[in-house]
């Protein structure tokens, strides 16, 4: 390795990298909603709206799946 | 303020062209000026925040190509990345003696030659897991987002739909509107 730079070689990640979904969510819901609402006004609560129902959907589907591999398999 | 005009039919197809060009800018030619912005950040933010993650090789045509196609919808970002990934590939290639294009495994299409792969691995340009699929996921999902963007450019252009709606009116107060109107008799 001659020397790491940005842009250029990759980023050594953790265990942790599952929390990157969460600002992916944002930008996704950011991007749609901007498309979507008929006046910008409305485009905070609409985006904090899509963003938490993403986010718990992902947190009810992280439950289930940890409840059927500790109680199930 | 909206305004509706006869559709001219090279509007949608400038719409989106500058929309797949620029993330946004085809927002920002039907005179959707603050929403282009905001798509333009959003998604150019997402494909370099992947690029970072990754690297050079978040974009890669010749091992990932489904993720490749869906990086290319961002336009310039894509195509900047293809170019440095290209450009280091044939560098990389050139050292080792081989032909750019003959650098994946003809018997594992989604594996490189033994030696490409080690000239990869001792310059700390091989993208393993986990960050080859938050980076491509990053960059991918911005290419997607980036073809909702466009069909919503070309749409709202097709329709003739020009700048922001108006503001939503005001419901008259109980009193405004017998005052304002007359009943007909």
């Amino acid at each position: 390795m001659i020397g790491w730079s940005l842009f250029v070689n990759p980023i050594q990640m953790g265990v942790h990298h599952v929390w990157l979904v969460l600002p992916l969510c944002a930008v996704l819901a950011v991007v749609y909603k901007t498309i979507r609402v008929e006046h910008l006004r409305h485009l905070p609560m609409a985006v904090l709206g899509l963003w938490a129902y993403m986010a718990g959907g992902f947190i009810v589907l992280g439950v289930a799946f940890w409840v059927l591999v500790e109680y199930f398999a | 303020m909206t305004k509706t005009r006869t559709p001219n039919p090279l509007t949608p197809f400038l719409a989106g062209l500058l929309g797949w060009l620029i993330p946004g800018a085809g927002h920002v030619y039907l005179g959707r000026t603050l929403r282009g912005v905001v798509i333009c950040i959003c998604i150019n933010g997402l494909f370099w925040t992947g690029v970072a993650i990754g690297g050079t090789f978040t974009v890669e045509p010749l091992t990932q190509r489904w993720w490749f196609a869906a990086q290319m919808c961002t336009g310039a970002s894509g195509l900047a990345g293809w170019f440095r990934q290209e450009r280091t590939r044939t560098r990389i290639a050139g050292d080792l003696g081989m032909d750019p294009r003959d650098v994946v495994d003809p018997r594992a299409p989604d594996r490189y030659q033994p030696e490409y792969a080690q000239a990869l691995l001792r310059e700390d340009l091989a993208v393993s897991y986990p960050a080859d699929n938050v980076a491509r996921v990053y960059s991918g999902v911005a290419g997607m987002l980036n073809i909702m963007a466009v069909f919503d450019a070309v749409m709202l252009a097709a329709m003739g739909r020009l700048g922001e709606p108006p503001p939503p009116q005001k419901k008259p107060k109980n009193g405004a509107k017998a005052k304002a109107g007359e009943e007909p008799k």
